[in-house]
């Protein structure tokens, strides 16, 4: 029984090893003082100011938030709104609609670049920051709905009803009724969004003019050029926030499980 | 109803239908248009309606490509249901807060950025890189081993990039498993063996579906990895639609690969709602 | 009574640090259908888990049939369980949920089909065999529960409180069938529930169990009319307790007093000036008279409820003791007064000797 227990353990520890392994790496070697990423040499910090004074990749980095942002609170308004409007109306090519949605879910990235790029050729539209934003908004906004969607089916579907039998106006119903009851799939759909668009590659890579290089795309042809340790300086800064943000929801999480758990 | 509330709801309708039509139906109906167009030597599109894009890639030489892509998406999913399916199970006997630490230590990789994960792998296993060096200072080789610019670097990347989207879904189908079913079952005296497979399996297969969708689909396309671990040696599919939109500029050509890819996609989401998948787990995570 | 077919000795429980069962000893007979009764929490589904082997005890001794399974796999005891929720199967049809066990055993195919069509029609469910769990009905389900744990021929049959999802009037209908089911095989039942009214419909016998510990196995007839425990007497059935001190004896008679103007006289069987008495009346024990006697206690009615049946009569003592009574018939004579006078046949009262409150 207790072999089993260890063994069973030990499979747990190394599969997140491999996860981490290459990660650690990076951010083992963001200290390193030799630039050719071998041995570890010595400690410094001389790569955290090199990143600092590197235009372009702060400017990618810059381009990655500004794409990330403004796609994520897009998908994040439409999407909670639409999710809403797909329950509560009927109308003609609703169904459609909704399996529409999850097109861009399952296909292949790939052909989703494709077929934007080939779009936007076809318009006559210059590739730029904006046809990335559209093009991050085109496959980030049906998760944001189907996350939306989720929590909304596990409502009470009087709720609505029950306001508006109470004299409640229909806008005043959305902000202060329906709203804050789907808000953890709305908040949980835009999170998702936002990590979807911070990763993209292959979508971004076709839908990037000159001059709207993300981070992504930016250390895609460094690491085929040659990459400097800043990089891994700003991956390990990327790394730094990425788990603060997501220890503290853990920590609010369990807490608020427990209290759940304590009022039960 | 009233005519009032009739404009409200189109009006509330309009964001979602415009991005429908514009940003799914008209691109890919686009590239369906464009699949049965001539392409002329200057990467220009022209309107004379042909199929032999499609008699193309039964070209032997794309064929291979077909099939060296499936085998790799293939791989790469049978490696992470190996290592997702044991996982999900020991994390899911664990209490109730353990299993949110060991889920979010699972999602913290996947929240940075997969390019920078991946130049992380070719600093391991590069020919200099930190696993040879270490081999060999430890004396246990005598020469680099080649663990990347191979098909065994391209499935390395392919499982550590994709392995959360395995995890995910199989951990909550494995997690919603009724204990007392299993308990049903060996009270009846089906043997752990016998468990695992008539009742454990069974009833988690929706989740391992899904996970192998949202695996194998994206490694048919990832030609990132391919390139930088693979070392440009292994064409995938991937890498054949980007050839043929940015470097050979036969978009017909590629457009009829692109909507042959969506027929399978579409094909693997008919069989996973066959076996009682939801699609809205897909995206759900 | 038979063979013992079930023999738990001695046996002790506990998850983590908390005690469940606290040395408890049952044997059961080959063909009865024993009820473990009991407050929610008191243990009783872990003595099924223990049976069936899904859980291994912390010390003590099981025999099935005459052999030791204490550390026995699960899967190699012959005994079934039906869960509480039934625990179908959700991907498999009614026929492969029950031939289930048969499956896993090997057995022949033809032997399989021919036992599973014989199982289906014994609970009606023929009709139903390729159809899901999830598209049955609650006691449907029920009865494939019934039928996947009946086809391996179990020694015994472990319920765990089977009927707790159905609605009232299916509840009863399954009572029945239950029943008409064990003794139409003979098999015997070991049945959980914390309902004291299917425990008295179904059982032959009935364990009552409180907080890990047996307070009472006997029949159902026997636990109604003589409870051992003062909790026995409060769990099954309606109870007016009064708690006195023997006062005096003479003539082989002894006081018992409970206040100022309540006693009782009881006929002395070893009674001690001091001891302390609980005397325990049903409901339908009490009668009411109009005129005051030196045996029966003033009664002041506060609610009169008629139910069809019999009347229900909540009235307070002087000493503001709230004390129910069920009337048969004639109760329409006391409907307007307010005073009446409580009385009671002595062969009635229901002794317990000692302080039973410091158990309670």
């Amino acid at each position: 029984m207790k072999d089993k227990k260890i063994l069973k353990n030990l499979f747990i520890g190394l599969v997140l090893f491999f996860l981490y392994l290459p990660i650690l790496v990076l951010v083992l070697y963001s200290f390193n003082t030799s630039k050719l990423n071998i041995l570890f040499e010595g400690f410094t910090l001389k790569w955290y100011r090199v990143l600092l004074e590197n235009r372009s990749l702060l400017e990618a980095l810059g381009n990655t938030l500004i794409v990330a942002i403004t796609s994520t609170l897009v998908s994040t308004v439409i999407g909670t709104v639409s999710a809403i409007a797909l329950k509560k109306y009927r109308f003609f090519g609703r169904s459609a609609l909704n399996e529409l949605l999850y097109i861009p879910i399952v296909i292949p990235e790939i052909v989703l670049g494709i077929a934007l790029l080939s779009i936007y050729t076809f318009f006559h539209i210059e590739l730029g920051l904006h046809t990335l934003i559209l093009s991050h908004i085109a496959f980030s906004l049906p998760f944001v709905v189907v996350s939306v969607r989720s929590v909304l089916n596990s409502l009470d579907p009087h709720l609505e009803e029950a306001a508006a039998d109470l004299g409640a106006s229909p806008l005043r119903t959305f902000f202060h009724i329906t709203l804050p009851a789907v808000m953890p799939g709305v908040i949980s759909g835009a999170l998702l969004a936002f990590t979807l668009s911070l990763d993209d590659v292959v979508i971004s890579y076709f839908t990037a003019g000159p001059g709207s290089n993300t981070l992504p795309l930016k250390i895609y042809s460094m690491i085929k050029t040659g990459i400097t340790p800043d990089v891994n300086a700003l991956s390990s800064l990327i790394l730094l926030v990425v788990i603060s943000v997501l220890t503290l929801s853990t920590v609010i999480k369990i807490k608020r499980g427990r209290k759940e758990k304590a009022y039960e | 109803m009233k005519k009032h509330d009739s404009k409200l709801k189109w009006l509330i309708l309009f964001p979602i239908i415009f991005y429908c039509l514009f940003l799914i139906v008209l691109p890919l109906l686009y590239i369906f248009i464009i699949s049965f167009f001539q392409n002329d030597y200057y990467g220009g599109i022209i309107q004379i309606f042909t199929i032999k894009n499609y008699i193309q890639i039964l070209d032997i030489v794309y064929i291979k490509v077909f099939l060296q892509s499936f085998f790799i998406a293939l791989i790469t999913t049978v490696i992470c249901i190996c290592i997702a399916y044991p996982f999900s199970l020991f994390v899911s006997e664990k209490k109730s807060r353990y299993k949110s630490i060991f889920l979010m230590l699972v999602i913290i990789p996947f929240l940075t950025n997969s390019l920078i994960r991946t130049y992380g792998w070719i600093v391991l296993l590069r020919k200099e890189g930190l696993i040879n060096t270490v081999l060999s200072q430890l004396n246990l080789i005598d020469e680099p081993l080649a663990l990347m610019y191979n098909n065994l670097g391209i499935v390395i990347g392919m499982v550590y990039t994709l392995l959360p989207f395995m995890i995910l879904p199989v951990y909550s189908a494995v997690d919603k498993l009724d204990h007392a079913m299993i308990e049903a079952a060996s009270d009846l005296g089906a043997s752990k063996w016998q468990r695992f497979i008539h009742v454990i399996v069974p009833e988690t297969l929706p989740g391992l579906f899904n996970g192998s969708l949202m695996v194998f689909i994206p490694a048919i396309g990832y030609f990132f990895i391919s390139d930088l671990l693979g070392g440009g040696k292994l064409m995938l599919l991937g890498n054949l639609i980007k050839n043929q939109f940015l470097v050979a500029r036969n978009w017909p050509f590629g457009a009829s690969i692109s909507i042959v890819l969506i027929m399978i996609t579409f094909f693997l989401v008919k069989l996973y709602k066959k076996i009682g998948g939801k699609m809205d787990d897909l995206g759900g995570f | 009574m038979g063979k013992v077919i079930v023999q738990i000795e001695d046996m002790y429980q506990s998850y983590g640090k908390k005690k469940v069962i606290d040395g408890i000893s049952i044997d059961v007979y080959e063909g009865e259908f024993l009820t473990i009764l009991g407050p929610s929490g008191c243990g009783k589904t872990t003595i099924l888990r223990a049976i069936s082997g899904l859980d291994f005890i912390k010390s003590g001794k099981i025999m099935i049939d005459g052999v030791d399974v204490t550390f026995l796999d699960p899967t190699k005891r012959e005994v079934n369980t039906i869960f509480q929720n039934y625990a179908l199967f959700t991907t498999m049809t009614v026929e492969k949920n029950v031939n289930f066990g048969l499956r896993m055993k090997h057995v022949k195919k033809e032997e399989i089909k021919k036992q599973t069509d014989d199982m289906l029609e014994l609970v009606k469910m023929t009709e139903f065999r390729n159809r899901k769990p999830r598209e049955l009905s609650g006691g449907q389900q029920q009865r494939v529960a019934i039928a996947r744990a009946l086809i391996n021929k179990p020694k015994v049959l472990l319920l765990d409180e089977p009927l707790s999802a159905l609605d009232q009037k299916l509840r009863k209908q399954m009572q029945l069938e239950l029943k008409n089911l064990q003794k139409k095989m003979g098999i015997t039942f070991i049945y959980v529930t914390h309902s004291q009214d299917e425990a008295l419909t179904m059982s032959d016998r009935i364990v009552i169990l409180n907080e890990g510990k047996i307070e009472q196995i006997d029949t159902p007839h026997h636990i109604y009319s003589h409870p051992k425990t003062r909790f026995v007497a409060d769990f099954i059935g309606e109870s007016n307790i009064f708690d006195g001190e023997v006062e005096s004896i003479s003539d082989g008679q002894a006081l018992i007093r409970v206040t100022e103007d309540i006693t009782f006289t009881l006929t002395s069987q070893s009674y001690k000036v001091g001891d302390k008495v609980s005397i325990i009346v049903r409901p339908e024990n009490f009668t009411l008279e109009e005129e005051k006697n030196d045996k029966n206690l003033p009664l002041k009615i506060k609610n009169h409820i008629f139910d069809g049946a019999s009347t229900q009569v909540i009235g307070t003592l002087p000493n503001r003791q709230e004390i129910k009574i069920e009337l048969r018939k004639g109760s329409e004579d006391f409907k307007n007064k307010e005073l009446v006078y409580l009385n009671y046949q002595v062969e009635d009262l229901i002794i317990l000797k000692g302080d039973s409150r410091e158990e309670a």
